[in-house]
């Protein structure tokens, strides 16, 4: 499977994959995009299996780049990876779309907990 | 700054906990009794709530920002013991640092009754002294696992 890491930080795109590889998911093909806007630019061309996106980001937010997928009727699996937290945060999300949310900072463990049932 | 803690901080506990999911297992986490003091050696972080007023910062000194913005990506501890001996932080280690700082959000999470957010980012050389003025406060020492220990100072408006 494909997936696609959205993170204006090129840092924290290098330590979300080095996650995913250490949480067990090493046979999964990782991407990468640092804006909403590019990540569309991926997701057209490579058509990932699961999207993991920050919140934050210039251009656009991850949130306006899930609800544009829906808007569109793509409705691959999407978890946002943020330093946002809180019950607000979190019912957006979900409201939006999105499978769950972690925040940073994050374990192989959690990783494993979130994404295992989604890539089983 | 001087050493009163009259508003609510997260405790060494909390700090610990945040920085050990950020750096892995042998950091260590202990109270300051000094506050980052040399503030033209500082970075400062203002944490904004939705209106755009700063209501929480961090100061750090030039250690804490050297080890914990290279040991992110784990860019060699050299690179560290050099930058802190010139005086200077490296570029790709402040890119880092800019994200450690973007998670230390979280340090306020159960300690701020508003929703925050990073907001401006002053290097060193930028910091204001006045800064030093502000009482509360409270002062960690973070030593990371082959980067070294650095003081980071929570501050409330």
């Amino acid at each position: 499977m494909k997936i696609l890491v959205v993170d204006d930080s090129k840092a924290m795109r290098m330590i979300v994959i080095r996650t995913l590889k250490q949480a067990g998911f090493d046979d999964c093909v990782t991407l990468e995009a640092s804006s909403g806007v590019e990540a569309l630019e991926v997701i057209a061309k490579e058509r990932p299996g699961l999207i993991l996106s920050d919140w934050n980001m210039p251009e656009m937010k991850g949130i306006d780049l899930l609800k544009k997928l829906r808007a569109d009727g793509n409705e691959t699996p999407f978890g946002f990876i943020t330093s946002e937290s809180g019950e607000d945060i979190a019912n957006i999300a979900s409201e939006a779309g999105a499978k769950f949310i972690v925040t940073k900072p994050f374990t192989a463990q959690k990783f494993g907990d979130v994404l295992t049932p989604i890539l089983a | 700054m001087s050493t009163t803690s009259t508003a609510p901080f997260p405790d060494k506990a909390y700090v610990q906990e945040l920085f050990l999911g950020l750096f892995g297992s042998g950091l260590e986490v202990t109270e300051s009794d000094a506050p980052v003091s040399d503030l033209s050696k500082s970075i400062a972080a203002f944490y904004v709530d939705d209106s755009g007023e700063p209501q929480r910062a961090l100061v750090c000194d030039l250690a804490f920002s050297n080890s914990t913005g290279a040991a992110l990506t784990m860019i060699p501890p050299g690179v560290v013991k050099d930058a802190i001996k010139d005086g200077e932080i490296p570029g790709n280690v402040m890119a880092n640092l800019n994200e450690v700082l973007n998670i230390c959000v979280n340090l306020f999470a159960e300690t701020s009754d508003k929703h925050l957010v990073l907001g401006e980012i002053l290097n060193l050389g930028e910091v204001p002294a006045k800064l030093a003025e502000i009482t509360q406060h409270a002062s960690f020492d973070v030593k990371v696992p082959r980067y070294g220990s650095g003081v980071v100072s929570l501050v409330a408006f």
